[in-house]
């Protein structure tokens, strides 16, 4: 079998000690930050990039991937244990983790989050390996206006999926589209929207904005807010007894399945999938009334969907070169930056990358279940250390990383800059992570656009010619069309109420 | 007289701003044809989707009235952009050791807790922390010490 071979060619690189202790270093940073509250797995990523620039690309991206899921681990270890999210997509696991907590059970709640994440880990890092290859030797034989429209549905449904106002996320991608065409035009050599600072003609990196908005912006907003009350449950029992593990299997099960289809649309991510896990669950169970008070499958199910679509986001970015949500961006960005482009001819071009990284998030996810079940006392300790101590930290570690990405003190002043942006973005109640999906894209979407219309002389239907691209854009008037209609539209702002 | 801005229309006046602002500047840029796109004919198209977007949410905001802005404590947002901009003005001539300290000290003015041992040691041993990963371990050259 191909795929056996390819999979033990995977972990022979994932078990080399050097990248398990990248893969090591990532999780626990993952850990770390899911569990501290106000340090996102975003800032995280857009933190450590600059680093990474030294190490070897798989390794780097083996390192980057293992704090995006171990940042989910993290999230549901306070969320059980003081009913308060590190993690956006924890956020239902606080409703009856801390339940199981509360009556005594914070042990088996920690243990169930833990074992359903590592069994939809493990089965959605299969789903990568099979359905990998496969979808990238089908976007092969994409060109120039298949890639457009492919873009422009990625762009939109991630717009839809995403949480909060649709017309201002869409805003939000414009803005970042506008990010992206500062710099010199690759095709006309024309500097465009430089205001003639000479540093500007490489345009503003990822890492810039990325730190600026979430590490410099989201320290400010934190900083407006009052502090938490947090209140501690003691962990007692940490295995699960036969009859509860029976328990939770339908739950995980459930979840995993949901969790690793959604991961593979556009704008889908470990929080959507969650909250569809969770309503799921509660919509098959025979007791749908004990679901808040302590439900062990409302743990299982959205732990296990999550983690699963944590790992299955990375199929459109490893196969299409697609980023679904804003950490799968700076993943593009961390590519590019070892001069690889994501697309279809990267698991040919690059096969170290592609089998190490997903051999490496089997050997991550059981580094995680030890990280996170045995030593949860060292995540509580942390959960003490006071904002007031970290944020100076962050602050310093931000500036130094955007400094270390062209050794520019200029890039420090501009990220000041998007801090303020972040803030009043913050205010006005705007979602910041769809602009680093335009900015990311922003460029391949131009050069796209180009390309098929100079394919075309110009010809505006190449885009509805081809079958291909216009498949993507009957599927993009679709999510469009579906988004007007008033019953859909309720149903979205219910599920996102609790977020 | 107070005047209430509510968030939609902070909003759409961001947006348009930003919209007219990209199709003025970008005019400088030429057009071209769709088969020969020129340098300013993607910027045009994000131009105009601003103004889209900015007149849906300016359109919105006539029709309810949606929360207004809150501005809160400027405290936060104050110092720690002080704490930044200095450090990015100072990391050059002045190193890490100076630019760590203004920075640490000046962002600690955000909160209203401020004792001089605990800032003093947090200073310290995060400067001594970035010293040794970044310079020592990971080899990023950063100015350490003033030179004028």
């Amino acid at each position: 079998m191909e795929l056996f071979d390819n999979l033990g060619f995977g972990f022979g690189i994932a078990l080399n000690p050097i990248n398990i202790f990248y893969s090591f270093v990532g999780v626990l940073f993952g850990t770390l930050v899911g569990v501290l509250p106000g340090l996102g797995a975003v800032a995280t990523i857009s933190l450590l990039l600059p680093i990474t620039f030294t190490l070897e690309p798989h390794q780097a991206i083996i390192m980057l991937a293992g704090i995006y899921y171990g940042a989910q681990y993290g999230g549901s270890t306070t969320a059980i244990l003081v009913n308060l999210p590190g993690e956006a997509s924890a956020v239902v696991t606080a409703l009856d983790g801390y339940q199981m907590a509360r009556k005594g059970r914070a042990g088996v709640a920690l243990a169930t989050a833990a074992l359903s994440s590592l069994f939809a880990g493990t089965i959605g890092t299969l789903v990568i390996a099979i359905a990998g290859p496969l979808l990238a030797s089908v976007a092969l034989a994409f060109g120039p206006a298949d890639y457009f429209s492919l873009m422009v549905f990625g762009l939109v449904g991630a717009v839809i999926l995403a949480s909060g106002s649709i017309v201002k996320a869409i805003g939000m991608i414009f803005i970042g589209l506008l990010i992206g065409v500062i710099g010199i035009d690759f095709a006309t050599s024309v500097a465009r929207f430089t205001f003639g600072i000479p540093q500007l003609g490489d345009g503003i990196s990822l890492s810039v904005v990325a730190m600026g908005v979430f590490g410099i912006g989201e320290t400010i907003n934190n900083l407006g807010r009052s502090a938490e009350a947090r209140e501690f449950v003691k962990v007692t029992r940490l295995w699960p007894t036969l009859a509860e593990l029976r328990s939770m299997m339908p739950g995980t099960l459930r979840g995993t399945a949901l969790g690793g289809f959604l991961g593979l649309l556009p704008g889908g991510g470990p929080t959507l999938a969650a909250f569809s896990a969770y309503s799921l669950e509660k919509k098959v169970s025979r007791t749908p009334e004990e679901f808040g008070q302590g439900h062990i499958g409302g743990v299982a199910a959205p732990e296990a969907a999550n983690n699963a679509a944590a790992q299955t986001s990375f199929i459109p970015l490893l196969t299409l070169g697609l980023p679904s949500n804003a950490v799968m961006a700076l993943m593009i960005g961390a590519l590019m930056m070892h001069g690889l482009s994501p697309g279809p001819r990267l698991i040919v071009e690059q096969p170290t990358l592609f089998w190490g990284l997903i051999a490496s998030m089997w050997v991550g996810n059981f580094m995680l279940v030890v990280l996170n079940l045995p030593l949860v006392g060292i995540w509580v300790k942390c959960l003490q250390v006071p904002y007031r101590l970290l944020f100076p930290i962050i602050l310093v570690v931000c500036c130094i990383g955007v400094y270390s990405i062209n050794y520019s003190a200029l890039d420090i002043l501009f990220a000041s800059g998007f801090g303020l942006f972040g803030y009043i973005l913050y205010k006005l109640g705007c979602e910041p992570a769809p602009m680093l999906l335009g900015l990311v894209l922003g460029p391949m979407i131009e050069e796209n656009l180009r390309q098929a219309l100079l394919i075309s002389r110009g010809d505006p239907m190449v885009f509805l010619e081809r079958p291909i691209s216009l498949t993507f854009l009957i599927f993009t008037a679709a999510l469009l069309l579906l988004m007007i209609l008033p019953s859909l539209r309720s149903k979205r702002e219910v599920a996102f109420e609790e977020d | 007289m107070k005047i209430r801005l509510s968030a939609d229309s902070a909003t759409a006046i961001m947006f348009l701003g930003l919209g007219i602002f990209t199709l003025i500047y970008g005019a400088q840029y030429p057009m071209g044809t769709a088969s020969r796109m020129g340098a300013g004919y993607f910027p045009r198209i994000i131009g105009i989707g601003l103004l889209v977007v900015g007149a849906l949410i300016g359109m919105r905001s006539f029709r309810s009235v949606g929360p207004t802005v809150y501005l809160g404590s400027l405290r936060p947002l104050l110092f720690v952009l002080a704490g930044t901009v200095s450090f990015g003005l100072l990391l050059e001539k002045g190193g890490l050791i100076l630019a760590g300290t203004v920075l640490v000290f000046l962002s600690r003015f955000a909160t209203n807790e401020f004792k001089v041992v605990e800032v003093t040691i947090l200073a310290t041993s995060v400067i001594a922390a970035i010293v040794l990963i970044f310079t020592y371990a990971l080899g990023i050259r950063i100015p350490i010490i003033p030179r004028w």
